[in-house]
């Protein structure tokens, strides 16, 4: 990692000293009409003493786990000796947080906002201002309570989430740093300043809010009632370990002995809660929802209780996903998500969600409003040849056949089961099968499968792929089939792979001829002749 | 991707595996040979040095003698003024396309055995992929990289 960041940055100094770049800089200072009024500077600054608070937060959430064991340990020998050891460790977290706190500063000098933080080991960070390419303000229920925000400064580089983090910032504080930092930060495919204003002046900017009911419809169909049924399934196997039996037996009986009524009332009644908490959940996460587009960017708000905001330059969209659960795809309602090259909301979502829930037959005009370029993401793609189907088949039974044939020799009684997942996997098979495709346009290429919950469509641009790769193994050979991948960049450095299984031979030629920039060049000499 | 890419890599490249593989090779029967003299010592079954004995063989005859052989056959490679073609695989043949304008650097390496043969590897990585051109002698292995490095040019605007 390191080596990774000093090798970039090693890239960068050469490029800013090589005598072209210069021009290039040069050059577009001159351009900028918008008067340069003098270097941006922000005097030092720590954060909000409730950044103390955080940072406390942080350590003990970050290391509850080792806490718990020691605590354990302890008491094993005496309680007196656990307590003595959360009083020790809570004196020394606080301390270490006021320390850290007290050093920690960040300001903006000499075109660079400069990070120092650390108690013993000092670390300063610098990161110029021209390399800063998206900041975020967001605000937890704590935050909102005494009028803070977090801020996020993102580099292109690297792809960890946030590069820099500053837990707790009086909004007033937070915005003056925004005003600096937008002064300065990169305009990419690097448009002149009034290009950008007439702009900004001509596109009016399009927003799109999710409406109560469609939050609704999402939070019945999240299948967060599938996840929450196991949760409960898998609490109620090992209930058995955690209550003194004759509770549990007393329970058990007690529930048997109820009518047939009252039991089909009461798992009534816990569905439509499992339901309800489905829906909270989701209204919670997307409560609020909006995406704006802007000259350069599109932006997009949402969370109930902590409000995020993510800014997506257009130029770090590297797909459009689409996708269609299990539960949703009957209602004919999707979910459209962007792969981004950087971070998004959070690490558990890579891939930013552009519209929780929307109509199928409402995506084309979104696109075309939103992400232009990808308006013909529904366009029928075209589908694997017959003679693939018997892998997809073998893949997805050959777990259930294995394990039938143990089943059949000790437990004869019970070999239905295995039989019924047989089908049932063999229908998955078939269907991972029949969704399955690919589109090829002049400029784009879309990739169409399922996973086991969700069909996903995938649209992206030539421009956009990194490399393509064509495998085939001895069976494929014989039949010419063929499995292509596309590899994207994606949030974390190692890239976001799409991969079509078993196509016939020939389509994955036609895709890497599509791909190979010598082929293209080849048919546009073609065709100028 | 129909054609495969016109150049083998060095043929030395053989030796080099097999050297290497023999290392490992030596390391798993000096375990056989300890299990030997563990089954003398101490009246063992015969069963398991042989079965394990018999395993050191085929392992030996198909890492040492086999799979470089194949594995060299299978890699191939061609280096277009727009993009660079990759071939490789036993079992799984894979070909890959890496267009010059999406390679971020390129690196060399040599270990021990390779440069007592004169070879290098080639590592080209893109921002999402990193791909290995293993044992190119040492001229065609700088000559490569400084080629790439020449023709790649990292497109800003579509990061």
């Amino acid at each position: 990692m390191m080596f990774k960041d000093d090798k970039q940055r090693f890239d960068e100094e050469k490029r800013e000293n090589s005598p072209e770049n210069y021009q290039l800089l040069h050059e577009s200072n001159e351009q900028e009409t918008v008067p340069e009024d003098e270097e941006p500077v922000l005097a030092a600054r720590r954060l909000h003493p409730a950044g103390m608070l955080f940072s406390f937060i942080k350590i003990v959430k970050d290391s509850i786990f080792g806490i718990g064991i020691g605590t354990v340990a302890f008491f094993r020998q005496s309680p007196t000796s656990a307590l003595l050891f959360i009083g020790g460790l809570a004196v020394l977290l606080i301390v270490l947080s006021i320390l850290s706190w007290s050093r920690f500063t960040y300001r903006v000098e000499a075109g660079e906002l400069r990070i120092e933080q650390g108690i013993l080991i000092r670390k300063k960070r610098y990161i110029s201002l021209n390399r800063i390419h998206k900041m975020d303000i967001s605000a937890n229920l704590i935050h909102r309570l005494i009028h803070l925000v977090k801020v996020q400064v993102d580099t292109a580089s690297s792809g960890d989430s946030a590069e820099m983090e500053l837990s707790a910032v009086r909004t007033k504080h937070a915005y003056e740093l925004r005003k600096v930092l937008k002064n300065k930060t990169v305009k990419t495919p690097a448009p002149s300043e009034t290009d950008v204003n007439e702009k900004e002046a001509a596109v009016p900017h399009s927003i799109r809010k999710i409406t109560w009911g469609r939050l609704f419809i999402a939070g019945t169909t999240s299948g967060s009632i599938g996840v929450i049924l196991l949760a409960l399934l898998f609490l109620y196997s090992q209930a058995g370990q955690f209550i003194p039996e004759n509770i549990f037996n007393d329970t058990v009986m007690w529930i048997i002995q109820l009518s047939v009524v009252f039991i089909v009332g009461l798992s009534v009644l816990v569905l439509v809660l499992i339901w309800f908490a489905g829906v909270l959940g989701t209204m919670i996460k997307y409560g609020n929802f909006s995406i704006e587009k802007r000259a350069n960017e599109l932006f997009v708000e949402r969370g109930l209780w902590e409000a995020k905001e993510l800014t997506i330059p257009f130029d770090r969209v590297q797909a459009i996903q689409i996708d269609q659960s299990i539960l949703r795809q009957p209602f004919g309602f999707v979910q459209i998500s962007a792969i981004i090259a950087g971070g998004s909301f959070d690490s558990k979502e890579p891939f930013p969600v552009l519209f929780p829930l929307m109509k199928k037959k409402e995506v084309p005009a979104f696109l075309e409003e939103f992400v232009p370029g990808y308006e013909h993401i529904f366009q029928e793609v075209t589908p694997l040849a017959k003679k693939g189907l018997k892998y997809y088949m073998v893949k997805s039974m050959l777990f259930f056949v294995l394990a039938l044939f143990p089943v059949l020799y000790f437990f004869p009684q019970f070999s239905w089961v295995p039989i019924l997942f047989i089908v049932l996997s063999g229908l998955i098979g078939w269907f991972i099968f029949k969704e399955a495709g690919y589109a090829l346009f002049e400029k784009q290429i879309i990739f169409q499968r399922r996973g086991l919950w969700n069909k996903k469509t995938m649209m992206t641009f030539h421009r956009r792929v990194q490399t393509t790769e064509k495998s085939r193994h001895k069976l494929q050979q014989i039949e010419a089939l063929a499995s292509i991948e596309i590899s994207l960049i994606g949030s974390s450095g190692v890239g976001t792979h799409f991969r079509l299984q078993h196509v016939q031979d020939e389509a994955a030629n036609q895709i890497g001829d599509w791909f190979s920039y010598r082929k293209r060049q080849q048919k546009q000499a073609e065709w100028q002749e | 991707m129909r054609e495969e890419p016109k150049h083998l890599i060095a043929v030395n490249a053989i030796r080099a595996w097999r050297i290497s593989a023999i290392i490992y090779m030596i390391i798993l029967w000096l375990l056989i040979i300890g299990l030997a003299v563990l089954t003398y010592l101490f009246d063992f079954l015969l069963l398991y040095i042989s079965i394990a004995a018999i395993i050191g063989v085929i392992f030996t005859f198909f890492f040492v003698y086999a799979i470089p052989k194949l594995r060299y056959r299978r890699w191939r490679y061609e280096i277009f003024e727009q993009e660079v073609y990759i071939q490789h695989g036993i079992l799984i043949m894979t070909r890959t396309i890496i267009p010059m304008i999406r390679v971020q650097h390129v690196e060399t390496e040599q270990g021990p055995i390779l440069k007592k043969y004169r070879l290098a590897t080639v590592m080209i990585s893109t921002a999402a992929t990193t791909h290995q051109i293993p044992a190119l002698t040492d001229e065609d292995a700088s000559d490569l990289r400084d080629r790439i490095s020449t023709l790649a040019r990292v497109d800003e605007d579509d990061v």
